[in-house]
C-alpha cells in the first residue's frame, strides 16, 4: 500500500516535473509582461492578452522595446527551422534507409566495426569540430544556407538513426522478404510495397529524432548563420535576452510557437507508432 | 503448367554443405513432397527452386528452360510459406491480389480473381481484415489463397501445415489433396512429417543430409524402402529392426539373431546370397508381425497402446522390443508369454555396411501382391 502511495507521488512528482514549466510557458504567453513578475505569481492570466502573439505578425509595436529584429524575425526563424529539420529528417531518412537496410540483412566483413565507428562520431563534442565545419562550409561557400544546417544536422543525427532503423529491421522476417520476392517484386518495390510500410513504427522513430535534433539545435546554427534568410527559432529565441531588456513574454509566446510543429507531428505520427502493425505477420 | 527439373543442384554455406547433389525430376501436374528430417537440405533445394537462395553448383529447369540465372522476382512460382508471411499491413484482399497487381493484371479482373479464390477456400467473408485479425487457420488458408489465385508453373509449399494444431492439420491435409486435384498444376511440398508426405502426394524424396535418398510413389517407398534410413524415417509407427547374421543352411539361408531365426525366401536374390556370413539388419513393419499362442519366437508382453482399430503391442525378445500391430481388442497383459511369428515373406533385409537394402518384403499389403522385385 505504501509502496502504491510513493509511487503515485513519484509519478505525479515527474509528471508535473514535465508539465508545469510547459504550462507556465504557455502561460505567460498570453500575459502582458508587467503581470508576468509579478509576486505571487498568476496560474491563470488576470488580463489575458494576446497581444504577444499579434506582434509577430504586425512587430512594430513592439520591436524598439527588444532592442532587436527578434520579434518580426521569430515568423521565418520558425520557418526556417521547419524547412531545416524537415530536410534533415528526410535526408536522414533515406540514407538511413539504405545503411540500416545493409547492416540488417547483408553480412560483409567489418560491418559489427562499422557501425561501432558511426557511433563513435556522436563521442566527439560539437564544440571540438565546430571551427573545421565551420571552414568547411565557409569553402563550400554555404555559409549562412539551409545547406550548412542540413548537412551538419544530417552528420549528428545518421548515426543514430541507422542504429535506430537497423535494429527495426532486424525485428522484420525475413519471409515477408522471399514472400514479396516471390509475389514478383523486384528489390525497390519490394522495399516500397511491404518492407517500408512495415517498418513505418521505426521509420517514424527515426524521422521524429532526426527532425528533433535538427530542431533544437543551437550552437552549430549560431556559428553557420548569420541572417534570417537561414536562421533558426533556436538563434532568433536568444535574441529576446538582449543588453538593453528581456521580453519574458514575448520569449514564451515565441516558445509556444516553437513547440508546436514538432508537436503536432509527434500528435500525428503517434497513431502510427501505436499501430503496430508488424503483430500478427507471422505465425502468431 | 511446367515439369521442374533439378540437375545436380549443390548448395554450401560458407563451407557447409546443405544440398550435396540433388537430381530430381517433378512432372508437370504431379504433387511431388521433399520429406526428411530437419536439416536435411529439404527447404534450402525448395529456395534453390524458386529462387530465394543461389544455388552452388547445378542447374533447375522450368519445362527445359535454365532458370538458375533468374531471380525469385522473375520466375513463374507461386509460394506458401511456413511462417505464412502475410503482408500485415494489407488487408486479406490486398494480401490475395498483391501477386496480381505486381503481374500489373488489371484492377477488375484481380477483383474478381480474389473473390472466386476466397469463396472456394471459403474465406470470402474475411477479405477486409487484417492478418493479425485471423486465427492460425484462416491465415493459413489466405496464405494458400496468396499462391493458387497465381496461375504459376509450380506451387511450392514450405511446411504450410507445421503452425496448425492436430485437427486442422488433418483437415488442411485433404482440402490441399482435393486443392491439386482442382488445379493440376505442379506441386512441391516440404514437409518433415511423413504423414503428410504419405496421405498426399502422388511422388515422395526422402531425403537426408543433403542427399534424396529415395524418389518414389509413397506405396514403392512404404513397401520397398531403399535403405535403413528410409525404412525408420518413413512409417507410423516406424519398421521394427533386428540386428543379425545371415548363415547359409544348405540350400537355405537363415537370418538369426539370438533366438530368432527367420528362413529368407528362396530367390532372395544375389545381393542376399552375398550377404551369407555377414552382418545384417532385418526390418518388418509392426503390422506384418503377428502374435500367436505358439509356433514362434517366444517373448512377454512389454506393453499394449490402443490406437483406436488397432493395439500396438510391444514384445520384449530378449534384449530386443518389437512392436506389433494387431487388430483390436487385444487382450495380452504385460509380461504374458507370448509368440511372435515374423512371416519371411514379409521382411525387409539391409546391409549394415551402407544401409542399403538387399532385400524387400514380397508382400507388401499396400503392392499387389503379384509384382514381384
Amino acid at each position: 500500500m505504501t509502496k502504491k502511495v510513493v509511487l503515485y507521488v513519484l509519478a505525479i512528482g515527474f509528471a508535473l516535473y514535465l508539465v508545469v514549466p510547459f504550462y507556465w510557458i504557455v502561460n505567460m504567453s498570453f500575459m502582458h509582461e508587467a503581470d508576468a513578475a509579478s509576486v505571487p505569481p498568476h496560474f491563470l492570466p488576470d488580463n489575458p492578452t494576446a497581444d504577444n502573439y499579434v506582434s509577430f505578425v504586425n512587430p512594430s509595436a513592439k520591436e524598439a522595446l527588444v532592442g532587436s529584429n527578434a520579434v518580426a524575425d521569430t515568423p521565418f526563424a520558425v520557418l526556417n527551422s521547419l524547412v531545416v529539420a524537415f530536410s534533415t529528417a528526410v535526408v536522414n531518412l533515406v540514407l538511413g534507409t539504405f545503411a540500416a537496410y545493409s547492416f540488417s540483412r547483408l553480412q560483409f566483413r567489418g560491418s559489427q566495426v562499422l557501425l561501432i565507428v558511426y557511433l563513435l562520431t556522436r563521442m566527439v563534442p560539437g564544440i571540438a569540430i565546430i571551427i573545421p565545419f565551420y571552414l568547411v562550409m565557409r569553402t563550400l561557400d554555404l555559409l549562412d544556407t539551409y545547406g550548412a544546417l542540413i548537412l551538419s544536422y544530417t552528420t549528428f543525427a545518421l548515426p543514430i538513426t541507422i542504429w535506430i532503423l537497423k535494429d527495426y529491421f532486424r525485428t522484420i522476417p525475413l519471409e515477408l522478404e522471399d514472400a514479396a520476392r516471390v509475389d514478383r517484386c523486384g528489390w525497390f518495390r519490394m522495399m516500397w510495397t511491404v518492407f517500408l510500410p512495415i517498418s513505418a513504427p521505426g521509420l517514424v522513430a527515426a524521422a521524429i529524432f532526426s527532425f528533433m535534433t535538427a530542431w533544437n539545435e543551437f550552437m552549430f546554427a549560431l556559428f553557420m548563420t548569420s541572417t534570417i534568410a537561414s536562421q533558426t527559432i533556436p538563434v532568433i529565441a536568444a535574441n529576446f535576452a538582449t543588453d538593453v531588456e528581456t521580453q519574458v513574454t514575448m520569449m514564451a509566446a515565441a516558445g509556444v510557437l516553437a513547440v508546436v510543429p514538432p508537436l503536432v507531428l509527434v500528435l500525428i505520427c503517434q497513431r502510427l507508432i501505436v499501430q503496430g502493425m508488424a503483430a500478427g505477420s507471422v505465425k502468431g | 503448367m511446367a515439369e521442374v527439373r533439378l540437375e545436380n543442384v549443390r548448395k554450401e554455406f560458407g563451407g557447409v554443405v546443405a544440398v550435396e547433389d540433388v537430381s530430381l525430376t517433378v512432372a508437370d501436374r504431379e504433387f511431388l513432397t521433399l520429406v526428411g528430417p530437419s536439416g536435411c537440405g529439404k527447404s534450402t533445394t525448395l529456395r534453390m527452386i524458386c529462387g530465394l537462395e543461389r544455388m552452388s553448383g547445378g542447374q533447375v529447369y522450368f519445362d527445359d528452360e535454365p532458370v538458375a540465372h533468374l531471380p525469385a522476382n522473375k520466375r513463374d512460382v507461386a509460394m506458401v510459406f511456413q511462417s505464412y508471411a502475410l503482408y500485415p499491413h494489407k488487408t486479406v484482399a490486398q494480401n490475395l491480389g498483391f501477386a496480381l497487381r505486381n503481374l500489373r493484371v488489371p484492377k477488375a479482373e484481380i477483383a474478381t480473381r480474389v473473390d472466386e479464390v476466397a469463396a472456394s477456400l471459403g474465406i470470402e467473408k474475411l477479405l477486409e481484415r487484417k492478418p493479425k485479425e485471423l486465427s492460425g487457420g484462416q491465415r493459413q488458408r489466405v496464405a494458400l489463397g496468396r499462391a493458387v489465385i497465381r496461375d504459376a508453373g509450380a506451387y511450392l509449399l514450405d511446411e504450410p501445415l507445421s503452425n496448425l494444431d492436430a485437427q486442422l492439420r488433418g483437415d488442411m491435409r485433404a482440402e490441399l489433396k482435393r486443392l491439386h486435384a482442382d488445379l493440376r498444376r505442379t506441386f512441391i511440398y516440404v514437409t518433415h512429417d511423413q504423414v503428410e508426405a504419405m496421405t498426399m502426394s502422388d511422388r515422395i524424396a526422402v531425403m537426408k543430409d543433403g542427399l534424396v535418398q529415395q524418389c518414389a510413389s509413397p506405396e514403392e517407398i512404404y513397401a520397398r524402402p531403399a535403405n535403413l534410413f528410409v525404412a525408420s524415417f518413413m512409417g507410423s509407427p516406424p519398421m521394427n529392426f533386428l540386428s543379425g547374421e545371415v548363415q547359409r543352411d544348405g540350400e537355405r539361408l537363415l537370418f538369426r539373431h539370438d533366438g530368432v531365426t527367420v528362413e529368407l525366401p528362396e530367390q532372395a536374390g544375389p545381393a542376399v546370397n552375398e550377404l551369407a556370413g555377414c552382418e545384417a539388419v532385418l526390418g518388418i513393419r509392426p503390422e506384418d508381425v503377428r502374435l500367436a499362442g505358439e509356433g514362434g519366437v517366444p517373448g512377454q508382453v512389454f506393453v499394449a497402446e490402443l490406437l483406436g482399430a488397432d493395439v500396438l503391442v510391444t514384445v520384449r525378445l530378449g534384449e530386443e522390443l518389437v512392436k506389433a500391430r494387431v487388430p483390436a481388442p487385444y487382450d495380452g497383459r504385460v509380461n504374458e508369454g507370448v509368440s511372435v511369428v515374423l512371416a519371411p515373406e514379409k521382411v525387409h533385409l539391409f546391409d549394415p555396411s551402407d544401409g542399403r537394402a538387399v532385400l524387400a518384403a514380397r508382400a507388401a499389403s499396400v503392392l499387389d501382391r503379384g509384382e514381384s522385385l
